[in-house]
């Protein structure tokens, strides 16, 4: 349920504004790698921010964190115009996810950077992947107090001392 | 013909107005009467929610666009607080909505931030008066609660969390309106409590400190523990000595005073037992020679409450609920230690201890085990750690109750059937040297005061069948 304070400023209503034309300016430099989205693609995308931030509790008063997995990851060999919106689409749902995960103790941008090279890199595009091991990896490392909480390798067990002997 | 009818078609209602969530409620009334227009409206939404991305920016060091719904709502309350805060001190609604509608929200909220931020001062320098002020009464709520207060201004948030009234506030006033919130409500707070103390020290501290003694003992508490406005009691016994023609600064209530207090209330109408409380009020006011109007008005304010009290007490015939009667002369601070289940942790005990060992005086030390001790193995612990020596227990014992020293007494019976258990002795061969130390004292203590010595060894025989 909403707050009372928060629904008098029609926030849902508010917050939708010229949002889908913000995401549709993406395509100005996505087009160099062969995305596009379209209008019903924006309007889809901004459906799925809202429910994604509603499922995880959150609140956002912009577009930014659309634009700004849009920008680190359409430039990945992985993904094609035929899966583009739907990657975004689970990428949003991810991210939103992850913040609460991570006790929103990983700025945005970061966030989104780790999503990006996990994917590129040790998920070789595949979001199962990215979604079921090495974020949860990340939120584990981040709620057990882990410093290097990015490293998300597994540790080889170092033998103990008495097997050396 | 209702209020309503007569009021003007635009004119705003000020039964519709909600003084706890003042700016939106002017909203709505202004919508109602249309003093705001739709479009207004519209522009004072899309002008808080740009007021919420901001401050949400700032509360994430802009590292985060979104954040947790709980933490939207709290910026989003804490906003709207500075801003009913700037509304609500102009003098009338109409000012209030002329200026809603005139200004940009972004202003009323820097408006409300510049006065809640003077609040603040205000608040601070009142505290201060609070402190100077103090009263040294036992009452933990009281003391803790003062010191509270000092950590509210550490811990105030005030531009993401200006609603939160972080402190923790136990001691209760005489009157206290816990609807409002934030620095609202500790500027009131402090404002009651400054004239609380203002009234109390126009009576002596040792008739209060009695007063509290007895009031624990009539419910079988330590008085340190109470939760209880102390100004109250001071106040309904006044008013008592007063009605026996005794003086206003006179606390004691005896069995005597009361019974003649009855019988004189007891005859009077609604009406003259009103104009007879009122006529006491100014009694009091004049012979303490109390001239400030605010605290005339604070004392009037919970008569008026108290008076009803007052008078249904007499018509049930429980005015004693309602005063402190000193049913017989109470020892000075006889404070009852033993409360089970209330045993401190070895760190705690520990920190005590070092606390007594470190004191100059007796009385510190007595101090300081009456208001941390409750509990007789705590007692004992203390009694044992060598820090207390020589003439300083009977010091303590004259202070404790007849109930406390015959808890320690039941240990020291001696209950071999040969022995005439009325003999107090202490087992040499199982008992550690810093317990021997210390119950000898006691012995030595009682043994000073044959009659003392037998009472106590009763209600420590009784206790023991028990």
């Amino acid at each position: 349920m909403k707050h009372p304070l928060i629904s008098f400023i029609q926030l849902d209503t508010l917050l939708n504004k010229g949002v889908v034309e913000e995401i549709l300016k993406t395509n100005e430099y996505s087009t160099r790698y062969g995305l596009i989205l379209t209008h019903a693609d924006a309007i889809e995308l901004v459906e799925t921010r809202n429910e994604a931030l509603c499922a995880n509790g959150r609140i956002e008063i912009s577009s930014a964190t659309i634009e700004k997995i849009i920008d680190a990851f359409c430039n990945s060999s992985y993904i094609t115009q035929q899966d583009y919106a739907s990657t975004l689409h689970e990428l949003l749902e991810t991210f939103y996810y992850m913040k609460n995960e991570t006790l929103d103790s990983i700025p945005d941008d970061e966030l989104i950077e780790l999503m990006k090279n996990y994917f590129e890199n040790r998920c070789k595009g595949s979001l199962e992947l990215l979604k079921g091991r090495e974020m949860e990896k990340l939120a584990r490392n981040i709620r057990y107090g882990v410093p290097d909480y990015n490293n998300v390798e597994e540790k080889e067990d170092t033998p103990d001392e008495e097997e050396e002997f | 013909m209702s209020n309503m009818s007569l009021r003007k078609p635009n004119q705003i209602n000020p039964q519709n107005i909600n003084y706890h969530q003042f700016t939106l409620s002017l909203i709505n009334e202004g919508r109602h009467t249309g003093l705001l227009t739709t479009m207004k409206i519209e522009q004072i939404q899309t002008q808080l929610m740009l007021l919420l991305s901001e401050a949400i920016q700032k509360y994430t060091h802009k590292e985060s666009n979104s954040v947790k719904t709980e933490v939207a709502q709290r910026i989003m309350e804490s906003i709207l607080y500075c801003i009913d805060m700037y509304l609500m001190h102009f003098p009338s609604l109409e000012q209030s909505i002329d200026k809603l509608q005139e200004s940009d929200i972004s202003e009323l909220n820097a408006q409300g931030l510049k006065l809640a931020n003077t609040q603040i001062e205000q608040a601070q320098q009142l505290l201060q008066e609070v402190e100077n002020t103090k009263l040294s009464i036992p009452l933990v709520a009281y003391i803790e609660t003062i010191n509270s207060l000092s950590a509210f201004f550490l811990n105030y948030e005030i531009k993401f969390d200006a609603h939160n009234t972080i402190a923790s506030i136990d001691y209760p006033l005489l009157l206290d309106d816990m609807s409002w919130t934030g620095i609202i409500y500790i500027k009131k707070y402090l404002e009651h409590l400054k004239l609380e103390n203002e009234f109390c020290a126009f009576f002596p501290l040792n008739e209060i400190n009695t007063l509290l003694n007895v009031y624990g003992q009539k419910y079988n508490l330590n008085c340190s523990d109470l939760l209880i406005n102390v100004s109250e009691l001071v106040l309904k016994n006044a008013f008592c000595s007063v009605l026996v023609h005794k003086k206003a600064d006179t606390l004691t209530v005896s069995l005597e005073d009361y019974k003649l207090l009855e019988n004189r209330l007891k005859s009077l109408t609604e009406h003259e037992f009103h104009e007879l409380l009122y006529s006491s009020l100014t009694i009091i006011f004049k012979q303490l020679n109390i001239t400030n109007p605010a605290l005339h008005l604070y004392v009037q304010i919970y008569t008026d409450k108290f008076l009803p009290q007052l008078y249904n007490a007499v018509r049930d015939t429980s005015l004693s609920e309602q005063i402190v009667v000193f049913t017989k002369k109470a020892p000075a601070n006889n404070a009852l230690y033993y409360k089970a289940g209330k045993k401190l942790s070895d760190e705690q005990l520990r920190l005590i201890i070092d606390k007594i060992m470190g004191c100059q005086t007796v009385e510190e030390k007595a101090n300081i085990i009456e208001s941390t001790i409750h509990n007789v193995e705590d007692l004992v612990e203390v009694f044992g750690a060598y820090c207390i020596f020589d003439n300083e227990y009977s010091s303590i014992f004259d202070r404790m109750g007849d109930y406390e020293l015959a808890i320690l007494v039941s240990n020291l019976l001696d209950r071999s059937p040969l022995c005439n258990n009325d003999i107090l002795s202490i087992d040499h061969w199982n008992t550690s040297e810093n317990k021997l130390y210390w119950q000898n004292k006691l012995i030595q203590y009682l043994e000073t005061n044959i009659r003392k010595y037998d009472r106590i060894v009763q209600l420590a025989k009784a206790l023991i069948q028990f």
